[in-house]
């Protein structure tokens, strides 16, 4: 997954092309290098022969053939020279160590291999033949097996030094691509955590004079998250405020009714409507207070006033206190308590708790087995309610915690939405981690504390 | 000095006793002030107000009240530093904070600086008619703390747990006899809902299913003699009181 997600970074698939072209680059280099220095090397090896051959073509004409196969013997008889073969025109050898070669008058480049002469290591050979006036042939000839060295030394060399380039270039560009990707992972992270809900995290900065593309990626990034924070913040403020504003005029609604109350003592049927009616506005009432407990949770820090809390004893407290009721509907409470000890604002939890109970109790078939639990988990502590009920599909899960979010989309059970959304902003206060999972069958939700003490710094 | 009035001890007379408390209500906005100086003379106290920190701690110093209601945020002289001022000049008197929403943090700093009770904005008038009706009573509960609470033929053992309705034992489980004990403890009084929670289960939220209810009907049906109407009563909109009939 790694690995796959490194090779899929345009920066490491920059720097593999690039390596790729350098070694192309490198071998083109390399192949026309090879080409010119056998070119220079033959032109060079032709004008010696070439000069020898005229040398010994004025000797033959100044002094005869006697002295030129006499230079001839002492010639070969030098280590590092030239080979000859000198006949005269009936063919017969006079000088020379080179066997019978073929070729024709001129400039020749002959393939032999070795066996055309046992114990010298000709492979290829350069002969040229010349026609002295007497009828004789001098043939001048060098071995190539040098050249072959040269060759092979400066393929060698050229090999290694590609090589080298080739790794240097992939270090390189890998380090190269490594810091880029680095940068951008991080922006990467940073949308994760935002679209995870962690709205306070941005994209790291970096201290550079020059900024770069990156830079101004996370810049524009940064950006446009505090911009969706203004209008986040924007809007829970309008429904904060909606929610604030209304609650005075039902407050009025309120008093009023009990007014009315006071005055239609005795008539059953009016008291009865008043009752309706006040039943309605308890009701719309509470959906604001939840509206503006939840802006209250969400906006205030907490931590510097969090006290150790036993979870343990808190979920038995709550159980307690809801298990006649959840009895009284045709359902079963369990518990099962582990010690469990964390930092935070037990009225909040007790809160976020009472909120997960009430869930599993409404939105469940009679005869559902809700348990309540608080275990170690991967050594943290975390706070469990489970049910066998109905569940909540997988697509869903996350949806659910969002503000008046609800499954029934006719909106005709009651709850104002808002449950959900108050546990996870009390859960995102204690910087607890929130799970919806599959109780297979039904819905476990679990809040996961931080050990505690720790700076989990986010 | 704040000499506390003798406080009624004849504990039966229930709501009529009130008359005699003296309540001080310390806040700034004019509208709530009148919404609780008359819902509380409604319920039968004697209400004085003050606008400002400075007025309301003169008027605190000066005259005696069984219970303040004050403001948490005031002109001149904020809640807490009224409250702290008193407390230095060693008036006990009991304190029932107004916080307005959206301050978690005021009711914990309200309740560490000496405030006995806090109640969060908007509040409902019955709420506030029975935490400050429980915190004129506190002082008289001193007294009560014996091994044997009484009303009509209920007997609460509370050294043995156990209730006693004329010669009949009643066997408590442990939350119905915090249940119970809470209740007589505020015998005649009304005490809500979420005073229920807070007192007997130290829940402090306000439950949107009706579990206090349960937990009453159960206790009902244990203590209640077949055919007679219940000794705990429901205050409708408000909550239960337990009494004699």
């Amino acid at each position: 997954m790694r690995v796959s997600r490194f090779f899929a970074s345009p920066g490491v698939r920059l720097a593999i092309l690039q390596t790729v072209l350098l070694i192309c680059a490198f071998w083109v280099a390399g192949s026309l290098t090879r080409f010119s220095t056998k070119y220079i090397y033959r032109q060079q090896l032709e004008a010696r022969l070439q000069s020898e051959a005229a040398t010994l073509a004025s000797l033959h004409q100044s002094r005869g053939i006697g002295d030129v196969a006499s230079a001839i013997e002492s010639a070969e008889r030098r280590p590092g020279g030239l080979e000859y073969r000198l006949t005269d025109a009936g063919g017969r050898l006079l000088a020379g160590d080179l066997p019978p070669t073929g070729a024709p008058l001129g400039m020749t480049f002959l393939d032999w291999d070795e066996a055309h002469v046992p114990g010298r290591p000709y492979q290829d050979l350069v002969v040229d033949n010349t026609r002295l006036p007497d009828g004789a042939i001098l043939t001048v000839g060098q071995d190539l097996s040098d050249e072959h060295k040269l060759r092979l030394a400066l393929r060698t060399t050229l090999f290694w030094c590609g090589a080298a380039g080739a790794v240097v270039g992939l270090a390189l560009s890998y380090l190269l691509a490594r810091g880029v990707l680095r940068r951008v992972d991080g922006v990467v992270a940073a949308a994760r955590a935002v679209s995870g809900g962690q709205m306070t995290v941005r994209a790291p900065r970096r201290k550079a004079i020059l900024p770069d593309d990156i830079d101004e990626l996370g810049a524009s990034f940064n950006a446009m998250l505090d911009e969706i924070a203004a209008l986040v913040e924007r809007v829970r403020w309008v429904s904060t405020d909606i929610a604030h504003d209304l609650r005075t005029p039902l407050t009025h609604v309120r008093q009023k009714l009990e007014r009315l109350r006071a005055a239609a003592e005795g008539d059953e049927q009016v008291l009865a409507a008043v009752g309706d009616v006040e039943a309605d506005v308890a009701e719309m009432r509470r959906i604001f207070d939840a509206m503006m407990r939840l802006a209250e949770i969400e906006s205030e820090p907490l931590e510097t006033r969090f006290k150790p809390v036993d979870l343990g004893e808190l979920v038995g407290r709550v159980a307690d206190a809801y298990r006649p009721d959840i009895v009284a509907g045709g359902r079963r409470l369990s518990l099962s308590s582990a010690a469990g000890v964390v930092d935070g604002d037990a009225d909040l939890i007790a809160q976020a708790l009472a909120n997960l109970v009430e869930n599993a109790e409404r939105h469940t078939p009679v005869g559902t087995h809700i348990e309540l639990a608080v275990e170690q988990h991967e050594g943290r502590t975390r706070l469990r309610v489970s049910d066998d009920g109905p569940g909540i599909p997988e697509d869903k899960r996350h949806e659910v915690l969002r503000q008046f979010y609800r499954l029934d989309a006719s909106r005709t059970t009651p709850g104002s939405g808002l449950g959900l959304a108050i546990v996870a902003a009390i859960a995102s206060r204690h910087h607890a981690s929130l799970e919806l999972l599959d109780a297979e069958p039904g819905l476990t939700v679990a809040m996961t504390f931080p050990p505690r003490g720790g700076e989990e710094g986010r | 000095m704040a000499r506390r009035r003798a406080l009624p001890v004849t504990r039966q007379e229930g709501w009529d006793s009130r008359r005699a408390v003296r309540i001080l209500v310390v806040e700034d906005d004019p509208q709530t002030a009148a919404y609780v100086r008359d819902g509380l003379s409604a319920a039968g106290f004697e209400v004085d107000t003050a606008a400002d920190g400075a007025g309301g701690l003169a008027l605190a110093r000066r005259e005696p009240f069984d219970v303040l209601v004050i403001d948490r945020m005031l002109p001149n002289l904020d809640g807490l530093s009224l409250v702290a001022a008193l407390r230095r000049d060693d008036v006990q008197t009991p304190v029932l904070f107004l916080t307005a929403m959206g301050a978690i943090a005021d009711r914990v700093e309200g309740l560490e600086l000496g405030g006995d009770d806090y109640l969060v904005k908007p509040f409902s008038m019955a709420e506030l008619g029975a935490r400050v009706g429980a915190l004129a009573r506190r002082p008289a509960m001193v007294g009560r703390d014996v091994a044997h609470l009484r009303i009509a033929d209920l007997v609460l053992d509370r050294l043995q747990r156990v209730a006693w309705r004329g010669d009949r034992k009643i066997e408590l489980l442990p939350l119905q006899f915090k249940l119970l004990e809470f209740l007589m403890l505020h015998e005649g009084d009304t005490v809500t809902r979420s005073m229920l929670l807070e007192g007997v289960w130290g829940l402090r939220f306000d439950p949107r299913t009706n579990i206090v209810e349960t937990h009453i009907s159960h206790l009902r049906a244990k203590i209640d003699n077949p055919g007679e109407a219940s000794l705990i009563v429901t205050v409708r909109g408000a909550g239960y009181a337990i009494r004699a009939r």
